[in-house]
């Protein structure tokens, strides 16, 4: 293994953090990117997806090393990412010289009948031996592809432990080995985990080569329906800090502890909250490394057989057409129906798509749901989703979910151009070309109405009307004041 | 030229040329600019679905009615 650069602690970025990372850059030693979040489109003359160079020229002006985080293709699976995927990627990197890249050690494609599906979800592979090798070829042809060090992230996983499956820990452990790669040890994903039922940290830790793992990701949660989620929500829990503070000090060779936060909680919680965090992590990376003990040897079981009954195409297809609200009808989806981690993903899975097409149709689908009604408007929610499979791009869903619209002949005054301006905004904000929108009625009062949830008190007179719709850029970084705060601890 | 800001989470304006009157322009929800890339790395709870229903039915219990207007399901 490569002897890599030790960087520090920070945060995954996301659009919206600039302010955040400028004021505040004593706190930032290296910033993570999820690259796929900006990926907009496909760019079928370079075989590549368009990306949003903004985002690159903020973040090579940002003076702080850069980690790429990949979302898009996890290396779990048995589906290979299309060459599309590694060319952006490399584009990407070429950009902004990543330290190391990584992925999950997750599969969200299954394959059936052919076709490939995406589950719209990161979900856990089966934890046997035909895994691990699938794990494995993946992992080495990232390395290949990107030329670049390598590290895997440990997931989670809302599903129950199997009858005799194989450790969490020791399945993580044995695809690093397999593999000699980097490990990034996810410390909430791992206590999601333990508060949902499985494997405790404490257990999963006592299989991990410890010399492996040179990123951590901390992160914190919710509950829903009894069972904790990763959601990214907030400064972490007093637990995840002390797993952290205890983790830290047995890494000897770890380079970055990463901090995680949705855009929306971002912009929910306080500066003051973000601000903690970091300067809590940074106290913390201090004692890294300070209780390694070199002689520790994993815990691996080399005499103990696990369940291997299920393959890896079997689990694939069964989970992910489980959690689309499809069954299979085999033994494993009858005991994988009895585990109400697979209702909790659905319900996940539902809300990610559903909450997708509120806020890109915000306006339409309120004047949808205000005239036919909530039971209605939700029967129709479900079945454009029952018709339509998860796509990585939503710029995909919104046309998938204008076409079902129009087919659907809704008789509802004025929806259709609604729909048409809500669509032109999409497609403007990805290719800054200007659009037009021709109304026959003015749509000010009534998008002020559906704005505020009602429908327009009076009839609307006919008036023609064409609305531009038009592409700014944000004053970038450049604009802000600049200084560097002091920062007490 | 009217421009408005959407969100600090995205770097995307939409504007109204100048030759429309103020009382033509209106705003655009910040969500939809700011969601255009691939979902990010993330299995928790989405709730904006669950918000425009509790937004919808804000309104329509204020006003105490839901507002119905003819649908072709053929």
């Amino acid at each position: 293994m490569k002897n890599l650069d030790e960087l520090g602690v920070g945060l995954i970025y996301f659009q919206g953090f600039e302010d955040f990372l400028a004021l505040h850059s004593s706190l930032i030693d290296v910033v993570e990117i999820e690259p796929q979040t900006y990926w907009y489109d496909k760019d079928d003359e370079c075989n590549a997806f368009k990306y949003n160079p903004e985002v690159t020229d903020f973040l090579r002006a940002y003076n702080r090393p850069k980690l790429f985080h990949g979302v898009g293709y996890p290396v779990g699976g048995t589906v290979m990412p299309p060459p599309e995927h590694f060319n952006t990627l490399r584009q990407q990197a070429q950009e902004l010289n990543p330290v190391w890249v990584s992925e999950h050690l997750s599969f969200n494609y299954f394959k059936e009948d052919g076709r490939i599906i995406n589950s719209g979800f990161l979900l856990p592979p089966v934890q046997t031996e035909e895994s691990i090798k699938i794990a494995a070829a993946n992992i080495n042809n990232y390395r290949a592809q990107m030329n670049r060090p390598f590290a895997f992230e440990t997931g989670v996983n809302y599903l129950q432990p199997r009858k005799n499956e194989m450790p969490d820990g020791l399945f993580v452990n044995r695809i690093a080995e397999e593999t000699d790669s980097y490990i990034l040890l996810d410390l909430h994903n791992i206590l999601v985990n333990q508060r949902n039922g499985r494997q405790s940290v404490k257990e999963f830790l006592e299989y991990l080569d410890y010399e492996r793992v040179i990123e951590l990701h901390v992160a914190s949660g919710i509950y829903y329906k009894d069972y904790y989620l990763d959601a990214h929500s907030g400064a972490s829990d007093d637990e995840l800090m002390g797993i952290l503070e205890y983790v830290v000090g047995k890494l000897p060779n770890l380079k970055a502890l990463m901090f995680e936060i949705t855009p929306d909680y971002f912009m929910k919680v306080s500066e003051a909250e973000i601000r903690g965090q970091l300067v809590k992590m940074k106290k913390i990376w201090d004692k890294k490394g300070s209780h390694y003990k070199s002689w520790r040897v994993p815990l691996r079981h080399n005499d103990k057989a696990f369940d291997e009954s299920i393959s890896v195409r079997q689990w694939e297809n069964t989970v992910g057409n489980l959690i689309l609200g499809r069954d299979p009808e085999t033994a494993l989806s009858n005991e994988l129906a009895q585990d109400n981690g697979i209702g909790i993903v659905k319900d996940l899975v539902f809300h990610f798509r559903a909450s997708l097409l509120v806020s890109m149709f915000r306006l339409t689908t309120r004047l949808l749901r205000l005239s036919v009604g909530e039971e209605v408007f939700n029967i129709y929610i479900a079945d454009f989703f029952s018709s339509a499979l998860p796509e990585l791009l939503p710029v995909i869903l919104a046309g998938q979910f204008s076409d079902y619209v129009i087919a659907q002949q809704f008789d509802i005054a004025y929806l259709d151009k609604i729909m048409a301006y809500e669509l032109a905004t999409i497609h403007t904000a990805i290719d800054k070309q200007t659009r037009n929108v021709i109304f026959d009625f003015d749509p000010a009062p009534f998008m002020a109405s559906l704005q505020k949830a009602r429908l327009p008190d009076e009839q609307l007179a006919e008036k023609r009307i064409m609305v531009q719709v038009v592409y700014e850029k944000q004053p970038v970084m450049s604009e802000l004041p600049e200084f560097v705060p002091v920062v007490h601890n | 030229m009217a421009t408005t800001k959407f969100s600090k989470a995205t770097p995307i304006f939409v504007s109204v040329p100048p030759k429309m009157s103020i009382e033509q322009t209106f705003h655009v929800t910040k969500e939809v600019l700011g969601l255009v890339g691939c979902p990010a790395c993330y299995s928790g709870f989405h709730f904006n679905f669950i918000d425009e229903s509790e937004i919808i039915h804000a309104r329509v219990d204020v006003k105490g009615i839901n507002v119905n207007v003819g649908i072709n399901k053929g």
